[in-house]
């Protein structure tokens, strides 16, 4: 799938405040202790760090801030919970949100099926707090992805897990959104390389993953003074 | 006349429609002079190894390559996971054994396990601060000599046991003016200018890390690039991984 145009580019600006929050994917083992921003330790080893060092090398001027809030095995629910402090509280001038896959996983363990509805009403209800609480926040949305070959528990998933990745699209387009069409880069990716070269399990971003998402990512923003 | 900015602004490369270019962090702006590039050749088994620099934090008990995880969170996972994206068709692979702490007397130590075993095509190696400060400490100053001989020992080594192995050879660096901690390293340069004439001498690509550091600072102080002068932040990271990148061809 290719961005349709509906979407629009987030800009970056001077002196932002850049969370990235989400499941494992984006939490990439970094050190939950560290809690200030910037720091490579804090930053984990998946797409965050990958994307923060860059801008930070490349626009020094800009006084950015980077934060990474993901925590593995994440649902929109446990987002909600800790949604105050780990999302709220911290300012954000311009988050970066990448969820779903888990929440798909629970409802398949529960159904055999997933719950488009109920991750739509809860993606939604967790954004609109968002911008109550910070009526200028930029956002940008990750749609969350998975690849089939790699393991037969993910397997299960496809096609079904896919009705996820539209919900996340329209809801970029309705609240004014960045989104990345991480599944169609991915996909893309993975034509040329060998099997489970980009991802090991099928959910995970292996070593040339982090980049690609990385560059996903930059395609989908822009720095202005 | 053209003004720096409008120069910055010609030489944009990277984001695609920017609004602000940026500063252009590759090849040809970080690296001046022609010291040698080494060359990945397809199923190339490449390894980092050095201090905390490469380290970064990685989870040790992984020993397979490619995963983030054993990369840590450095210059390391920002270089490979970049070749591997961009260069599926090479089936490279990247291992990560650099240690915290590290001096060339402890990589001699682990050096069959952490490097031979591992039959790598090419070897990246950065390693010198500790060594530096281990003699501070017991006696005022470096010990170029000892630095010297003991590095040429270790590349000797290497290639004894892998006679076609490819060398990258980073050099030290010290950032003086933010907590202190490398303000009175006087004579550091030396143990800089070894590691520039061990690499000519065992023909190692060299990446000059000093001067890198030192033309990224014209843009931002020493602090934004390293927390402590010797461990690079986030933007250092990225920075020395264009370095690194800058050495190889692909």
């Amino acid at each position: 799938m290719q961005n349709n145009g509906k979407t629009t580019k987030l800009a970056l600006r001077r002196e932002d405040r850049i969370l990235f929050i989400g499941d494992s994917v984006t939490d990439a083992r970094r050190d939950r202790e560290n809690r200030q921003p910037s720091k490579p330790m804090a930053m984990g080893e998946g797409y965050a760090i990958a994307v923060a060092a860059e801008l930070a090398c490349k626009f020094p001027d800009m006084g950015f801030s980077f934060y990474n809030r993901g925590i593995n095995g994440n649902k929109l629910f446990h987002l909600e919970n800790r949604w105050q402090a780990d999302c709220l509280d911290l300012k954000p001038t311009v988050i970066s949100l990448l969820i779903g896959i888990n929440d798909y996983a629970l409802a398949y363990r529960e159904d055999k099926k997933g719950d488009p509805e109920q991750f739509d009403k809860e993606y939604r209800a967790l954004l609109k707090r968002t911008l109550e609480a910070l009526p200028h926040v930029r956002l940008i949305l990750g749609e969350p992805f998975c690849f089939a070959g790699a393991r037969e528990k993910i397997d299960q998933f496809i096609p079904d897990f896919y009705q996820y990745q539209p919900v996340v699209r329209k809801i970029a387009e309705d609240f004014d959104a960045a989104f990345i069409p991480y599944q169609g880069i991915y996909d893309k990716a993975m034509k040329g390389a060998p099997d489970r070269y980009y991802s090991s399990d099928g959910v995970h971003p292996a070593l040339p993953g982090i980049h690609l998402m990385a560059r996903a990512w930059m395609g989908q923003v822009e720095v202005r003074a | 006349m053209e003004t720096r900015r409008d120069f910055l602004l010609k030489s944009a490369v990277g984001l695609t429609a920017l609004c602000v270019p940026g500063l252009t962090v590759n090849a040809g702006t970080l690296i001046s002079g022609k010291s040698g590039k080494i060359l990945l050749r397809k199923k190339d088994r490449i390894l980092y190894q050095g201090d905390s620099i490469t380290d970064g934090g990685r989870d040790k008990r992984m020993s397979r390559p490619n995963y983030g995880k054993g990369m840590g969170k450095g210059y390391a996972l920002l270089s490979a996971s970049k070749i591997l994206d961009e260069h599926p068709d090479m089936v490279l692979n990247f291992y990560n054994r650099g240690i915290s702490g590290d001096t060339i007397v402890k990589l001699k130590e682990r050096w069959d396990t952490d490097c031979i075993a591992l039959r790598p095509a090419v070897v990246s190696l950065l390693i010198g601060v500790n060594d530096y400060q281990v003699s501070l400490q017991a006696t005022g100053a470096g010990d170029v000599r000892k630095f010297k001989n003991e590095y040429e020992e270790l590349l000797q080594m290497t290639l004894d046991q892998l006679p076609k192995v490819r060398l990258v050879i980073g050099e030290p660096f010290a950032l003086n003016g933010i907590t202190g901690l490398t303000d009175n390293w006087k004579d550091f340069h030396t143990y800089r200018e070894v590691a520039k004439r061990v690499a000519h001498k065992y023909r190692a690509a060299f990446i000059p890390y000093q001067s890198v550091f030192e033309k990224a600072m014209r843009n931002a102080p020493a602090g934004y690039f390293s927390t402590d002068g010797v461990h690079p932040s986030l933007a250092g990271i990225y920075l020395m991984s264009q370095a690194w990148l800058a050495t190889v061809r692909v």
